[in-house]
């Protein structure tokens, strides 16, 4: 375990180079460039039917590329079976040996694997102990809770100590409160154990909060990658911005300079404006986009006198969306409906501060615009 | 309110306490509906077995029963100290688990296709499979002759490669290929119920852990379709034991043909000895009972 966490962090486990799948006629990959690093968890994140398990099926050796290569720890496994890849793989539906208790669950790669009966059995105590299931050995599946399954099958897939593990939306079938744990559990576990994993999953939120690493991809390309926040601070395309938590978007042009040094004015379609940074490769006419998450947006009462902000306007509350921790209006504008999250203090009622139909001033700073290219 | 407190409480007691008063009302419904199957099995089965099971009492006085009748044990004591009927009853079994075994084996993989095929020819492979059992049982076994026997189309064939010819016709062996193939269907759905039901992920599974196609077999396939296997083995020997036409028509007159269905046709047909006819009948019911119940031990220790 200590050589696993003192590798050398740029060492690359897997590679996936101009990987292409097509079933017939139908492209489920075109175009997947991937590089994993040791010990990282990459997640593959991305809208339905976009790839991603075909993806991960061909990492795994279940599907075999159209074109491309798969290579694992240096050696080229694009046409390897899955039974001589080392992998470790989770499926959404878990796929628990029905028939066989946990432990022998736990153990079966093991045994494929010829590892002695005494090992055998002190590696699966370790592993059902290390996802919290001790007591659970002598279980069938189906005397298991959803949660307990899905571990059940984590300790299978990580009893073998595999090169990679596969995570195939292995939190889609668990109810919100319990998703939000196993997350929590499961990068833990990752790091315990230094694991290169892939994830797989449509959920933006176990991407962000999961991930070292985020592949975005759309109709079988990457799109986008980077870390959580670079992702989601700085989206590449309006696909990444859209897809990624929410946000208001606005399709216009750069008019000119503002009258304030450094920035310049962005004019939406729809009249819309907005003071933004300047930056070299911003000129006046060519066609953008501009995103502006609904939490870099302040909304305070239109009598009371406001610090000068170069970007301001009226609007009134629409809609009131509370949510717990923050509560979500839809702000009238002249130009059009925009949404605002406001964080809610403690103790106080947040929503209360505002009512529907109150007018209010909205502002924000030129930093929270982000300009996305249209592509 | 008082409606809605009450059934919330029903709900949150759990499926258990509300099952009775659930199951009960429509239970007594339905049960009407039974009847008539009911009344038609006892009128049509069980009656005939009640008077078959007199007959194999009785004492055979010749073919034309004259005089008062006579219940005696003697068609059993007969049976069993006969050395001829053990060797009867010996190939009748051993034909019978022989083609239930190839017809399992063959069926199996043909099941598995099925199950797993997203096909659009899918319906016509069921409709191949079904062949044998809605073709004309002389025409099949005259189709069996014409292949089997020793100048037929398969020793023709052997000739024309060079290779040594059979002889099938009238043999043991003959009767085995023709009973397979036509109860051979009855294996492909025994199972291919049984393998729709397992996960296919469960074989990616086995190979995600190492395991080679050999291990899916091994290991999840046949454990997870054993009730299936059962069920279909015990469907085909349960009716190859009861098969008459094919071991007359292929087995001949000879010892190939006399298996004991064969038996008690000759003797409720042609020596109208009808009270072994039916004794005979009912130690072949007794064999098969209890395999039956074998098969539901087998199935209780798998649990
Ligand atoms: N075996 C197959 N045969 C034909 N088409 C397939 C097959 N598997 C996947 N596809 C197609 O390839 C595309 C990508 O499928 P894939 O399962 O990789 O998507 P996904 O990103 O995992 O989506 P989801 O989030 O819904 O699981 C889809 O359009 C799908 O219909
Ligand atoms: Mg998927």
């Amino acid at each position: 375990m200590a050589e696993l966490s003192n590798a050398q962090p740029s060492e690359i486990v897997l590679r996936l180079a101009g990987v292409q799948k097509y079933f017939g006629s139908v492209a489920a990959v075109e175009n997947v460039e991937l590089a994993v690093q040791k010990n990282q968890l990459v997640t593959l994140l991305g809208p339905s039917g976009c790839g991603k398990t075909t993806t991960l099926r061909m990492i795994a050796g279940f599907e075999f590329p159209t074109a491309g290569q798969i290579v694992i720890d240096g050696k080229d496994v694009t046409y390897t079976p899955p039974n001589k890849r080392e992998i470790g793989i989770v499926f959404q539906s878990y796929s628990l040996f029905p028939h066989l208790r946990v432990s022998d669950n736990v153990a079966y790669g093991l045994k494929r694997r010829g590892v002695p009966k005494e090992e055998r059995v002190q590696r699966v105590r370790e592993a059902l102990q290390l996802v919290d299931l001790g007591q659970f050995g002598d279980r069938l599946p189906n005397e298991l809770s959803g949660g307990q399954q899905q571990r059940v099958a984590l300790a299978r897939a990580i009893v073998i100590r595999p090169k990679i593990l596969l995570l195939d939306e292995p939190l889609s079938a668990l109810d919100a409160k319990l998703r939000q744990r196993m997350r929590l559990e499961i990068r833990h576990l990752q790091r315990q154990i230094g694991m290169t994993t892939v994830l797989v999953t449509h959920d933006q939120e176990e991407a962000l909060s999961m991930s070292d690493h985020i592949v975005v991809m759309n109709k079988g390309n990457v799109e986008q990658e980077g870390t959580p926040s670079s992702i989601y601070r700085q989206p590449k395309t309006s696909f990444v911005a859209s897809f990624i938590g929410e946000t208001n978007l606005f399709k216009g042009e750069i008019v000119h300079a503002a009258n304030v040094d450094g920035l310049l004015v962005f004019r939406a379609d729809c009249g819309f404006e907005a003071c933004i940074r300047k930056a070299d490769n911003l000129e006046p006419g060519r066609q953008l986009l501009l995103s502006l998450r609904p939490e870099t947006l302040t909304i305070s009462p239109s009598q009371g006198e406001a610090e000068a902000s170069p970007n301001a306007l009226r609007g009134t509350v629409a809609g009131i969306n509370y949510l717990g921790a923050r509560t979500v209006f839809e702000i009238k504008t002249p130009t059009r409906d925009l949404m605002v999250s406001v964080q809610n203090d403690a103790g106080s009622e947040a929503p209360v501060a505002f009512v529907e139909g109150q007018t209010i001033r909205l502002s924000w700073t030129p930093d929270a615009c982000q300009i996305v290219e249209i592509n | 309110m008082a409606e809605l407190v009450h059934s919330s409480a029903g709900v949150s007691q759990g499926p258990a306490p509300a099952a009775p008063g659930a199951k009960k009302a429509p239970t007594a419904n339905y049960g009407i509906l039974l009847l008539p199957s009911i009344g038609t099995l006892i009128a049509f089965f069980i009656v005939p077995l009640m008077i078959m099971l007199g007959y194999s009492f009785r004492r055979f006085d010749g073919p034309a029963q004259v005089g008062p009748v006579h219940y005696v044990i003697d068609n059993y004591v007969k049976f069993f100290t006969d050395l001829f009927y053990w060797e009867v009853l010996g190939r009748t079994l051993v034909v019978a688990a022989v083609v239930a075994t190839i017809a399992v084996v063959i069926a199996y993989p043909i099941a598995y296709t099925l199950a797993r095929s997203k096909s659009r020819w899918k319906t016509l492979m069921v409709v191949i499979v079904v062949l044998p059992l809605i073709t004309n049982l002389v025409v099949r076994n005259y189709g069996w002759m014409v292949i089997l026997s020793d100048n037929g189309l398969l020793n023709t064939f052997l000739q024309y490669l060079g290779l040594p010819t059979l002889t099938l016709m009238f043999t043991t062996t003959g009767v085995i290929v023709a009973l397979t193939q036509v109860l051979t269907p009855f294996a492909v759905f025994s199972l291919f119920g049984v393998i729709q039901q397992i996960n296919p992920q469960l074989e990616e599974s086995v190979r995600g852990l190492g395991g080679t196609t050999w291990h899916v077999v091994k290991d999840v396939l046949i454990p997870l379709s054993w009730a299936g296997i059962l069920a279909g083995w015990l469907l085909i020997f349960v009716q190859a034991v009861a098969a008459f036409a094919t071991p007359l028509l292929i087995g001949g007159g000879g010892r190939a043909g006399q298996l004991l269905a064969t038996l008690v046709f000759t003797d409720a047909i042609s020596t109208l000895n009808w009270p072994f006819a039916a004794a005979t009948s009912f130690i072949m019911t007794a064999i098969v009972l209890m395999l039956i119940a074998l098969q539901g031990r087998m199935l209780r220790a798998k649990r």
